[in-house]
């Protein structure tokens, strides 16, 4: 329950757009830009452009609306994409990412995976460059304001969190894949769980399918990262739980829906 | 009596207000609204000029004879207003001192009798069925009856208190409606408010935010309707307004309610006159500048100029800032904030559901029209008012309630 006066902050519109998002994620771009120098600002204004040129193409096609949806999954692609990587791999993947993964279905909260999951997938996927699969260096106390704002505003659902993180430690602890647990405490791990696994849209719709979903993130990473490299076994982990996500809704409306039936029918 | 704890959250529109005794206002004119009864085609027993009796009928509808509705007051008759497509919108009346008619009370006491009673005092009217809301036929059983006197809707006056003022009448009332059905009769209460026990009926207490007051809740939990029952609910001033019919022979004509708002200089709970004009309640209790009159509360009123009959409450709340003088940061606010305009999910969901529903998908199939996907996930358990919070929640610019009405509407054809 929330206390009253605080329902009038809770219901306001600043805590429910992307304000909470693209403020959670200035102190990983900080610290990027301390550690590794302006080039992740370059990444950031080409990738920015081209969201925002196929978003403003599709508002003037279909007349959908945007917000700043576009800019907060370019930061994060910038973020995570290497600094060797040649401009048209990034401009390939992220008008692939912006399309197909958000404006075809018709802006934001329609879409059914994260553009920047998409993006990187498709980067990954595509090219055989070894950069790619460099992890990048973030340290975990650069998500603390994230998981602060993301957590409080509502948009980033507990029950994700939990459950991603009883399947990574308990499949992890079971099959003693040290990586697994080293991965709990990495920022990497805490960026794509937050901005990427447990945005409200692309992530699944009822607190029964939520934890699931977390807990198959979960259980998926740690097969993937017997494998992989950190930072592909994590988008692809996260990739094929978005794809689940519907089936794991269907299962908890069908529950929800044989519950209803077996009250009505006495 | 066993308490239900429900899962909720206060919207905020000021503190909780302190009501003290009622003082009594008569307003200069009162009116019956078209949008208390939707669907009503009337056939007027009277003409415009015409004085009536308090009690008098004024109009009927013209297939169902059951949806008559009587002069609260006596008076004459100044307007009668049509609506878009020849639908009624009110009937004005201006109140004067005047004689009340007087109903033959039958005594026993039975079904048949007290539902023609009913009828004939404009008090059936006051009666909704479950699923879809409407006034039930008078020839169909509930399988259970919910008696509503709680109330958790912002600002709202606490039933308990006018109860305990005209306990006599509350009680009368109660143990008449017992006749309506073979099933339970549910007194549904917060928790805690000790209202009167009447034999055979079934105390069910609540307790926690809102929606825990609304009927939709109480059916949830005491007897879930779908595709097969019908349960009935009735407010608890109507109760009160059956209770004085049969204790006294006339219509009760008075009804409590509750008057807040940051609009107004200090909340008051006033004894008028259903259908009272909100002008004359609320005149010498405003604030400077601007302020909306809302009949009913800030989550689920409507905006208009008489009190609606389904209302305890009417508020007043302040404008908003008008768009063009807003500041760079009200602008800056309002560029940060905007989307495509479709549902984001958000933990208050979750929250603001009704109990039992799963309210992403639940909302996403009702905005786009999926019928058989609302209906499984529990769309005939709920109308406008288990939807008010959700879209607060949502910030208020989606209308669930009356996307809920068009699934509902279509699930009434099918049937």
């Amino acid at each position: 329950m929330i206390p009253a006066r605080l329902a009038a902050l809770a219901t306001h519109r600043l805590t429910r757009g992307q304000l909470p998002v693209l403020a959670g994620l200035l102190l990983p771009l900080f610290w990027m830009l301390v550690t590794q120098g302006p080039a992740v600002l370059l990444r950031l204004a080409l990738i920015g452009a081209i969201t925002l040129g196929w978003q403003i193409l599709f508002a003037r096609l279909r007349g959908q609306g945007f917000g700043l949806e576009g800019i907060a999954a370019a930061t994060i692609v910038a973020l995570l994409a290497p600094d060797t990587a040649p401009a048209w791999q990034l401009a390939l993947g992220t008008s692939f990412g912006v399309v197909i993964g958000l404006l075809v279905f018709g802006g934001h909260g329609r879409n059914i995976l994260h553009p920047a999951t998409v993006t990187l997938a498709f980067l990954m996927f595509s090219f055989t460059s070894e950069a790619y699969r460099i992890t990048p260096e973030l340290p975990i106390w650069t998500l603390a304001p994230a998981a602060l704002l993301l957590l409080a505003s509502g948009q980033a659902n507990w029950r994700l969190l939990l459950g991603a993180l009883i399947g990574l430690i308990g499949l992890g602890w079971l099959q003693t894949v040290p990586e697994a647990l080293e991965m709990a405490g990495t920022g990497l791990f805490w960026l794509v769980l937050l901005f990427l696994l447990a945005d409200p849209v692309a992530s699944a719709a009822t607190n029964a399918s939520r934890l699931l979903h977390g807990l198959l993130f979960g259980l998926l990473t740690v097969l993937f990262l017997q494998t992989g490299t950190a930072i592909s076994t994590l988008v692809f982990a996260t990739l094929m739980a978005a794809i689940f996500a519907p089936l794991l809704d269907a299962m908890a409306i069908a529950v929800n829906a044989r519950r209803r039936e077996r009250r009505h029918g006495r | 009596m066993t308490v239900r704890r429900v899962n909720g959250f206060d919207p905020w529109f000021g503190p909780v207000p302190a009501y003290g005794a009622p003082t009594a206002i008569i307003p200069r004119t009162i009116a019956l609204l078209g949008d208390d009864t939707p669907g009503l085609r009337p056939v007027f027993a009277v003409e415009t000029g015409a004085p009536v009796a308090a009690g008098e009928t004024l109009f009927v509808d013209s297939k169902r004879p059951e949806l008559r509705h009587v002069a609260p007051v006596a008076g004459t008759v100044r307007d009668i207003r049509r609506g878009p497509r020849r639908s009624f919108d009110r009937l004005t009346l201006s109140v004067e001192a005047g004689e009340a008619k007087a109903f033959a009370i039958p005594a026993p006491l039975e079904r048949d009798t007290l539902v023609a009673l009913m009828i004939e005092a404009g008090l059936w009217v006051g009666l909704l069925a479950r699923p879809f809301g409407h006034v039930p036929a008078p020839d169909t059983q509930p399988a259970a009856l919910f008696v509503t006197a709680i109330d958790t809707r912002p600002l709202a006056p606490d039933p308990a208190a006018i109860i305990g003022a005209h306990r006599a009448f509350f009680e009368r009332g109660l143990a008449a409606l017992r006749l309506l059905t073979p099933g339970k009769t549910y007194l549904c209460q917060r928790r805690g408010a000790g209202l009167p026990a009447v034999e055979g009926v079934v105390e069910a207490g609540f307790s926690g935010p809102h929606p825990a007051g609304l009927a939709g809740t109480h059916i949830h939990y005491l007897h879930p309707v779908g595709s097969g029952d019908t349960v009935w609910h009735i407010a608890y001033q109507e109760v009160i307004a059956l209770g004085h019919l049969l204790a006294t022979g006339t219509i009760w004509q008075h009804r409590v309610i509750g008057l807040a708002g940051d609009g107004t200089l200090r909340p008051a709970l006033v004894e008028t006159v259903p259908g009272a004009d909100l002008h004359d309640l609320f005149a010498g209790r405003l604030i400077d500048g601007p302020v909306r009159l809302i009949s009913g509360s800030p989550l689920d009123g409507r905006p208009t100029r008489y009190l609606a009959r389904a209302h305890h409450q009417a508020s007043a709340l302040r404008h908003a800032p008008i768009a063009e003088r807003r500041d760079w940061l009200g602008l800056a606010a309002t560029w940060l904030a905007r989307g495509s305009g479709a549902l984001i999910p958000n933990r208050l969901h979750e929250q603001a559901a009704p109990p039992g529903l799963l309210p992403i998908p639940f909302l996403r199939a009702i905005s786009v029209g999926d019928i058989d996907a609302a209906r499984r996930l529990g769309a005939l358990e709920f109308v406008e008012e288990d939807m008010a919070l959700l879209a607060h929640a949502d910030g208020g610019a989606a209308d669930y309630g009356r996307m809920l009405r068009r699934v509902l509407a279509e699930l009434e054809t099918a049937r």
